[in-house]
């Protein structure tokens, strides 16, 4: 019987900038993305969306809900 | 105050930490309607100091945004809490939020470099957030959806160097319009080659426009080696 594999991401993270003097852990733990947004690391959040189709162009932004 | 650095680490007010590329699949608990598949932006970002931002303050940052980039002033808000336009003509402001801290400038900022994204990295809908740290208060990570890393690296510096300029000189130089639309054409003519008198001539600029572009699309990382495709799925083996 054929069952689904999951995929899994192949999840690498390309550092463009890093500020000179700054290391992985002083500017937030980077190599630990995956476990930031879930730590109870942020006060707010504020989200948007940009919808660009053909003539259409349509700006969504979703605002402000605590992390807490 | 902070100055201006060299690769743009600190500029006026801001100083970016740091700009990587990869998949945040965690960042989906925050905005479920993120592309599964894109790769994102996560700019890491200060602003000194946390405090100062009132509404005026604001809103000369806004204006001059909305001025460089129309579409801004398309924007809505907000799903899961209310519906309205980013901006209110009948209230001359915005109305996003209560505005009055530095997260509502990382905001407009995380706003550049959607907008920008969409004009220039290919992209025909993008989301991004804004996450305002606890601790310290005045830093930021921003998660943009981004399918070119090149372009994502050339939007977010240009991104905080624009509202920085504002913010510190109150005014943006129409000059700036110089380097958007150079990167436009470079992006829309990927084999062009680099050198000012060609450019100059295809665009109908002066040298010494064209050369002032040039070395901010340089500066700002347009011109980055580096795959696009960094980010792909593999399956297990």
């Amino acid at each position: 019987m054929y069952r689904a594999t999951p995929k899994r991401h192949n999840n690498r993270i390309k550092q463009l900038f890093m500020a000179k003097g700054l290391t992985a852990r002083d500017s937030g733990n980077i190599a630990d993305h995956e476990s930031s947004p879930v730590a109870g690391l942020y006060r707010i959040v504020l989200n948007c969306e940009s919808k660009n189709a053909g003539a259409e162009q349509r700006r969504k932004i979703t605002v402000g809900f605590p992390t807490d | 105050m902070l100055t201006r650095r060299m690769g743009l680490q600190t500029v006026g007010l801001m100083r970016i930490l740091s700009i990587a590329y990869g998949q945040f699949p965690q960042v989906f608990k925050l905005y479920s309607r993120f592309q599964p598949g894109i790769g994102h932006l996560k700019v890491i970002l200060e602003i000194t100091p946390a405090g100062g931002f009132e509404r005026a303050r604001f809103l000369t940052v806004f204006r001059q945004l909305a001025e460089f980039f129309p579409t801004i002033s398309q924007h809505s808000c907000c799903e899961e809490w209310e519906t309205a336009p980013l901006y209110l003509e009948k209230e001359d402001g915005v109305s996003i939020k209560r505005v009055g801290e530095a997260a509502d400038v990382a905001h407009l900022i995380e706003h550049v470099i959607v907008d920008m994204q969409v004009g220039l990295g290919g992209l025909h809908r993008c989301s991004g957030l804004t996450c305002g740290w606890k601790d310290p208060d005045n830093r930021f990570d921003l998660f943009v959806e981004c399918a070119n890393a090149r372009v994502g690296l050339f939007a977010s510096q240009f991104a905080v160097y624009l509202v920085s300029r504002i913010l510190t000189k109150r005014k943006l130089s129409a000059r700036n319009r110089f380097v958007l639309t150079l990167a436009a054409y470079m992006q829309a003519n990927p084999s062009v080659n680099i050198d000012v008198p060609g450019l100059a001539r295809a665009l109908g600029w002066k040298k010494r426009d064209t050369e002032m572009a040039l070395s901010r699309l340089r500066e700002f990382g347009f011109f980055e080696n580096g795959k696009d495709d960094e980010v792909r799925e593999e399956e297990d083996v």
